[in-house]
This record gives structure tokens, C-alpha cells and sequence, in this order.
């Protein structure tokens, strides 16, 4: 508003607690092609969404689960809809990051998933390494800012938009480990984009281990690092 | 206008009139059907674009054809995805990226294989020791980009291709 200064984040945070108001919340979903939905008490009044369960938090104390109402979920019939979306995945990583100058280098790296049958091996194999390429692209390399120096000026291309390269990744210490269909009868599951998924949190998690920084934005770059361990 | 001759695949093409402004991929792809060599991004960042280039002293090197004109090579020899097959048969390099699904959509391939056969001819003339072996094809390869299977895959085939002759390529 005109003429007010903004409230701050931890000024907000510390009335919160001195309330003992809700200063947390934990939710889950599901979703059938079509998510599921409930009631839940808040405040004194009633709230509904898009989510099937929700636990709050006030103060410093516990996170209890609210009792929830007016529960609805999409009919099973939806699984007819013939897409399974339902690939899992996983990536194990090992980093090692210069102090001196912010460099990360991927050591070892591991990736598991299960897809169902595997109509190519070949194909799905390349796509679980290209993944990995590409999860390393969007962890540590690939930026696109708003605004006027962004790349919707047009004048963008390869050179600012930093894709992973060969020597981003590590070339003979990535290890893709395919799981046997859950059932003989699985059907095939894409995996397109599950494989790179989990390689964004693993070298998050990776960074955070040797640096103890935990970074809320990507990229993850190497000013970023450097400055992490000065 | 510039006339402009030049050897491609070792055959002779030209002389010819071209624009100034002509680039060498546009050359390769719409003047002559050659659309192997493929165009991608306009930079020379990502060298799906590259071709050999024969020096006279008989080094080679893989260059992009995007940002550069069509008659700046008059006079040169270059070589394109199109003449690595020889009488039908494709190349050792050809066969292990094929047998190692090393591409899914193609468009770096042309840039890769390019690359690749400049690798192997310089191992050919100065080959490394074994231990030595992933970081010269790490480092050969790492200007190209690839966006489908990650690297993994080529740099596999082109070590296989070298490992099954280590006679010419190892010391």
C-alpha cells in the first residue's frame, strides 16, 4: 500500500509465533486425472482445496493433522484413461567442490528407476543419461530471467543459456540401474522426464552436505558456491 | 559477388558465383541438397553445423559452417556427413554410434561424427597412452552440444572404435 513499508518476512514470522498462530503447514495430494478434494478447519472458519490432507503447525509446538470433511476423489474409472504415470526414480551423487573458486565437479553419480517393460533398452537407457544431462542443466547451468535482459528480449541463445556439456557431466561414473518390471504383465511407464527429476534434490542435497548451504533457487552457480564458502 | 571453388568429399565444385552474404551452411544445404550438415543455433555454440576442414599441410579440423561465409572457403577441401560412407558402407565411426544408439534425434549427429573422424585421424598420426584415452575424447568432443542422450553414449562409441584398433591409436 502507498506510503507503508513492506511487512518483512521474519517480522511476520516472530508476530506469528508470539501468537502462537499457524507458522507451518504440511500437505498432501492426489491426483486420477483429476485431484482430489476436502474441507478442513482453520482459524475458527472452514477451508476447501485441492488436497486430501493437511497438518498445521502453530507456534514452536508439533504438527497435528486437521480433521477433514466433505472428502471427494475422482472416480476410478479414471485409470482407464490407459496412462500410467507412474515411472519412479531416484539419483545418487557425489560432488566435490573447489573452495578456492566455487567449481563443482560431479565425481560419481546413480540413478535407478523402474518403467514397466522396456520397449527399447537402448533408448531408454540414453533418455535416463540424457535426463541426467539435463537435471544437471537445470540444477547448476540453465537460467532464464525475467525482464528486459531476459531471454524473452530475443536476443538470447546458447551462449547465455548455459546447457550441460560433457564435461558437466561425469562421463564414465554415471550408473543407470533399470529395475525388472514390478509384474511380469507391467505395461511400458514413460520415464521422459522422470530421470532428470530426482538429480535436481540429489546435487541440492549434495551441495548442502559439503557446504552446508541450502540454496531455495536454481541455478546453483559457481559464483553462487564460491560465495557459499568464503 | 564472389566466385568460388572448393572441394567437397573430393569432388570438385565450382568455379561459381555466390553472394557475399551467403553462409557456408546455406551453401551446403540449399545451393547444393547437402542437408546432412545440419543448421542449429546460429552461433557456433552447438556445432551440429560442423564439417571437416582439410588443411594443406594435412591437419584437419571440424568448424562450424553457420556464422561464416560461403566464400571464405574458396579454394579449400572440406569433408560433410555425407562422405564418410564409402561404395555404401558406412564408417567404423558410423557403425559404433549406430550399434551404441549413441543419437535419438540426429541433429547433433553430423557435428559429433565430424568431430569424431578429426579424433581419430590426429590418434592415427599421435596416439595417446590408454590411461590417457577418456579425457583426449572428453575434451574432443566437449564443444558439441547434445540435448537427447547426454554424451554418454558417443564418447562410449568413439572409445570402442579406438579400443578395437589400439595398434593405430594407442601407444
Amino acid at each position: 500500500m502507498p506510503g507503508l513499508t513492506p511487512l518483512s518476512l521474519p517480522s511476520i514470522a516472530a508476530k506469528a509465533h508470539a501468537r502462537n498462530d499457524v507458522t507451518g503447514a504440511m500437505a498432501h495430494a492426489f491426483s486420477r486425472w483429476g485431484w482430489s478434494r476436502a474441507t478442513f478447519p482453520i482459524a475458527g472458519q472452514t477451508w476447501s482445496a485441492d488436497i486430501d490432507a493437511l497438518a498445521v503447525r502453530k507456534g514452536g509446538g508439533k504438527y497435528a493433522r486437521l480433521d477433514r470433511s466433505s472428502v471427494k476423489y475422482p472416480p476410478t474409472e479414471n485409470n482407464r484413461f490407459g496412462t500410467v504415470f507412474g515411472a519412479m526414480c531416484a539419483t545418487l551423487v557425489r560432488v566435490e567442490i573447489v573452495r578456492a573458486t566455487g567449481v563443482l565437479r560431479i565425481a560419481k553419480a546413480y540413478s535407478v528407476f523402474e518403467c514397466g517393460k522396456a520397449l527399447v533398452p537402448e533408448i531408454v537407457l540414453g533418455q535416463a543419461q540424457g535426463g541426467f544431462a539435463m537435471g544437471v542443466g537445470y540444477a547448476l547451468l540453465e537460467t532464464l530471467p525475467p525482464y528486459e535482459d531476459g531471454p524473452g528480449n530475443g536476443q538470447w541463445n546458447l551462449g547465455q543459456y548455459l546447457i550441460a556439456r560433457g564435461s558437466d557431466l561425469p562421463l564414465c561414473d554415471l550408473e543407470i540401474e533399470v529395475l525388472p518390471p514390478v509384474t511380469p504383465d507391467e505395461p511400458p511407464k514413460g520415464i521422459a522426464e522422470v530421470v532428470m527429476i530426482p538429480v535436481v534434490p540429489a546435487l541440492l542435497n549434495a551441495i548442502f552436505d559439503a557446504t552446508g548451504r541450502r540454496f531455495q533457487s536454481l541455478p546453483v552457480t559457481q559464483t553462487m558456491l564460491k560465495g557459499a564458502l568464503a | 559477388m564472389t566466385t568460388l571453388s572448393l572441394t567437397i568429399n573430393g569432388r570438385a565444385h565450382g568455379p561459381m558465383d555466390v553472394r557475399d552474404d551467403l553462409t557456408m551452411n546455406d551453401f551446403l544445404r540449399e545451393h547444393l541438397g547437402m542437408t546432412g550438415t545440419k543448421f542449429g543455433c546460429g552461433a557456433a555454440q552447438c556445432l551440429s553445423c560442423a564439417v571437416i576442414v582439410d588443411n594443406p599441410d594435412g591437419t584437419s579440423y571440424a568448424g562450424p559452417t553457420c556464422v561464416v561465409s560461403a566464400a571464405s572457403f574458396n579454394g579449400k577441401a572440406i569433408r560433410t556427413v555425407e562422405g564418410h560412407a564409402k561404395n555404401g558402407e558406412l564408417s567404423a565411426l558410423q557403425k559404433a554410434f549406430i550399434d551404441h544408439f549413441a543419437f535419438q534425434c540426429g541433429y547433433c549427429t553430423a557435428g559429433f561424427l565430424n568431430e569424431s573422424q578429426v579424433l581419430l585421424e590426429r590418434l592415427a598420426k599421435k596416439p595417446v597412452v590408454r590411461a590417457d584415452l577418456e579425457k583426449t575424447i572428453a575434451e574432443a568432443l566437449d564443444s558439441h552440444l547434445c540435448r537427447c542422450t547426454g554424451y554418454i553414449k558417443y564418447h562410449e562409441a568413439v572409445r570402442d572404435v579406438i579400443l578395437a584398433d589400439p595398434g593405430r591409436y594407442l601407444v
